[in-house]
């Protein structure tokens, strides 16, 4: 039976952990040397795929087979940490970067040698200090240590939705902004100057610090057969305790949300992220997991479990999702930077009961036409997102679109919607 | 140089002259409409674009016409090298010069034109807004050059001229022909989010339980 | 080998001149932009995408070779 937290050890008390303290909870990191780094590396790559472990990032993606197929040429490749966030609803990687920096840098650099990296950066947004100063500290520490061969550096990187993609984030480290460009093929090289690059989330690299010391099976031996260990979850809306919570995979969604304390009954759920989908309450019994999600059309993504009590008024929450997603185009694709804010449009219109006769086939109809027509994932996110929500909501829907008035759409919202000011900063 | 008992090639110089500087503003104003989307029926914008294309070779035809026969000429004493060079003329130096230049600028546009697959979208791009410098050079050029000879429909001409391609340029900045009502494909400033002011901040950051949920499978 | 029509999103500025040229292939939607035939293209297709690819302002239209006839499917992060 597991009772300690794992990502999360030591963190009880909202302290950093330090290295000394880091090496104490988890033990010590035993890298090979340049002899036997192959078979290690083939070692390591097994847990990983016996541990199941999927990118933390929101893009679910397998990490053993990503690893697998890391480029291998004559250069040595890149690797790139990302802490950058950018989704509002989501803290795990904030708190992974003040707590428990040292086991973000283990993962860096077990995965510099998995794929072959001389050099690392990790990426964090300019406005959370208190992670970029934890990870530079944390780079000091194992530098007097002398810790780490991998050269590691902390860049500090414009905080933008969209900024936090891997495409845009390579971009900027190229020396341009940081706005996604355009890849034919999917999973695509990321090149800078030749140099391949790999982007994996900070809560990935934590996961397999842990995995590289205690193995696959230890990992998996925390959530039912299949779902893959634990997860850090980011919990908010119309609960008491919002925060981030390490939860098995496999549990119950309901019991999952019951560790922030819900204040009222639960109307829906949006899990992921901004751009993710809303659930029903049916859901509520689903196991949290990609397996138990996806009957409801949903996922884990980047662990947001978004609340909405039955004070929320649903159609007036998705007009606020979708504006502020549109307001956070990087405006470089036509179907996404005109066809998000022709979205937030008609939602808008219909939060506020003065919808038109066509609004609700409108927006279903651009819903098709803007799916998939975007350089990155950003439209699309933002499409499944209302398309559920138009789902769970349907009955609301219907109300608002009659015109009638809804008391809840003035209510003050639940999410978390940080300020747009101005021109968008995109280097 | 060739010498003939009629000015022939003087007249030829002058008229091929005038008529590149007509077609080159006809290229201006195409360009413009191209960039600003204009077209449908009964000229598709693909159309605008191809005329946009073959009206400058054709004016290209004319431009060598015109600079040919003037350094041919021998009433005037300007080389084949004071035509890309400027200030090697004799004649009306700084007159001859500002021709020089505007087809030194020409000629970067057109032949990044010409290659246009070969090189880079944005290269391209650039060197093609250099035609904004190009063409009011050779409006000065023509109106410097004739100030000898002069006609009153000349001046008509060249302020006719003028009033196309200024007007095309007031038009592409201060007109909204894409059908979003953006200019370029540049979207409309973003919208302020409706949401009532008491707004809950954002969870602060917590303190986590030591113990993860155990799997429902548990039984717990 | 099976080849389909894609545009390059961030390059293109909806001119409409594909649109124009090609009506078959590609339709444009409420706000100027390019809506693709997603299906792998006949002879008559290639030639008018070939077309159009050498006529884009700004070179955003290629050729994409299908391996199989699968769906690309995106991998965010």
């Amino acid at each position: 039976m597991i009772d300690t937290a794992r990502l999360l050890a030591g963190t009880a008390h909202a302290t950093r952990a330090d290295l000394d303290t880091h090496e104490s909870l988890h033990g010590p990191l035993t890298l090979p040397d340049r002899r036997s780094t192959d078979a290690w590396t083939a070692s390591v790559l097994h847990e990983i795929e016996l541990a199941g472990l999927t990118g933390r990032g929101g893009g679910s993606f397998p990490t053993a087979r990503k690893l697998a197929t890391a480029p291998r040429s004559r250069r040595a490749n890149h690797l790139v940490i990302n802490v950058m966030e950018g989704e509002p609803a989501s803290q795990k990687d904030s708190v992974l970067a003040c707590f428990a920096p040292h086991l973000i840098l283990d993962g860096a650099d077990v995965l510099a040698r998995l794929v072959r990296a001389s050099s690392v950066t990790i990426a964090v947004p300019r406005d959370n200090p208190a992670a970029s100063q934890s990870l530079s500290d944390a780079l000091i520490e194992r530098a007097r240590r002398g810790t780490s061969e991998v050269h590691m550096a902390v860049e500090l990187l414009p905080n933008r939705y969209a900024g936090g993609e891997e495409t845009g984030l390579v971009h900027w480290l190229e020396g341009g902004p940081a706005m996604p460009t355009f890849r034919a093929t999917k999973p695509g090289r990321l090149e800078i100057r030749g140099r391949a690059n790999i982007v994996d989330n900070a809560e990935t690299a934590a996961s397999v610090a842990l995995i590289a010391r205690h193995g696959g099976a230890w990992f998996t031996s925390a959530g039912a057969s299949g779902a893959g260990g634990t997860k850090l979850v980011t919990i908010s809306g119309s609960v008491a305790e919002a925060g981030v919570f390490e939860v098995t995979l496999g549990t119950r969604l309901s019991d999952v949300i019951a560790l922030a304390r819900p204040t009222s009954t639960i109307s829906a759920v949006l899990l992921g992220g901004y751009g993710g989908t809303f659930v029903p309450p049916a859901a509520l019994d689903a196991p949290y997991s990609a397996e138990g999600l996806k009957p409801f059309g949903s996922g884990v993504g980047a662990g947001v479990v978004l609340v909405l009590g039955a004070e929320c008024c649903g159609i007036a929450e998705t007009a606020r999702l979708a504006r502020w997603m549109a307001n956070e185009s990087a405006g470089q694709c036509g179907p996404c930077a005109f066809g998000l804010p022709a979205l937030a449009d008609d939602l808008e219109a219909l939060s506020e009961a003065r919808a038109d006769r066509h609004a609700v086939s409108r927006l279903r109809e651009r819903l098709g036409t803007i799916m998939g027509r975007g350089a990155c994932g950003h439209p699309d996110g933002v499409v499944r997102m209302i398309a559920s929500s138009l789902n769970v909501f349907e009955h609301d829907l219907e109300l608002h679109a009659s015109g009638a008035r809804c008391h809840s759409a003035t209510r003050p919202t639940v999410l978390a919607l940080p300020r747009q000011e101005g021109s968008i900063a995109w280097r | 140089m060739i010498a003939l008992s009629t000015p022939v090639l003087w007249y030829l110089s002058r008229a091929s002259g005038i008529v590149s500087l007509l077609l080159f503003t006809g290229v201006m104003a195409l360009g413009i409409m191209t960039a600003t989307r204009v077209g449908g029926r009964p000229l598709p914008r693909f159309a605008v674009a191809e005329l946009h294309r073959r009206l400058a070779l054709l004016a290209v035809v004319f431009l060598a016409i015109h600079v040919g026969s003037t350094a041919l000429d021998s009433y005037v004493n300007i080389s084949f090298l004071a035509i890309v060079v400027p200030g090697l003329s004799h004649y009306k130096a700084f007159d001859v010069a500002l021709g020089a230049l505007a087809i030194d600028l020409l000629l970067a546009v057109v032949i990044t034109s010409l290659l246009r697959q070969r090189i880079s979208a944005s290269a391209w791009r650039m060197i093609h807004w250099i035609s904004y410098l190009s063409w009011p050079i050779a409006l000065l050029h023509a109106f410097l050059i004739g100030t000898d000879v002069r006609y009153s429909w000349m001046d008509l001409l060249l302020v006719g001229c003028l009033a196309v391609v200024a007007a095309a340029v007031v038009w592409r900045i201060w007109a909204r022909p894409h059908p979003s009502g953006a200019l370029t494909a540049v979207p409309r400033a973003r919208g302020r989010v409706q949401a009532p002011s008491a707004q809950r901040p954002t969870p602060a950051v917590q303190s986590a339980p030591t113990k993860p949920i155990a799997s429902s499978r548990r039984g717990r | 080998m099976a080849v389909r029509l894609r545009v390059d999103p961030i390059r293109c500025d909806g001119f409409g001149h594909c649109a124009e040229l090609a009506p078959e292939l590609i339709a444009l939607d409420e706000w100027g932009y390019p809506i693709l035939t997603p299906e792998p293209l006949d002879a008559t297709g290639r030639s008018l995408a070939s077309t159009v690819i050498a006529q884009c302002p700004r070179k955003a239209l290629f050729l994409e070779t299908l391996e199989r006839s699968e769906h690309l499917s995106r991998a965010r992060r």
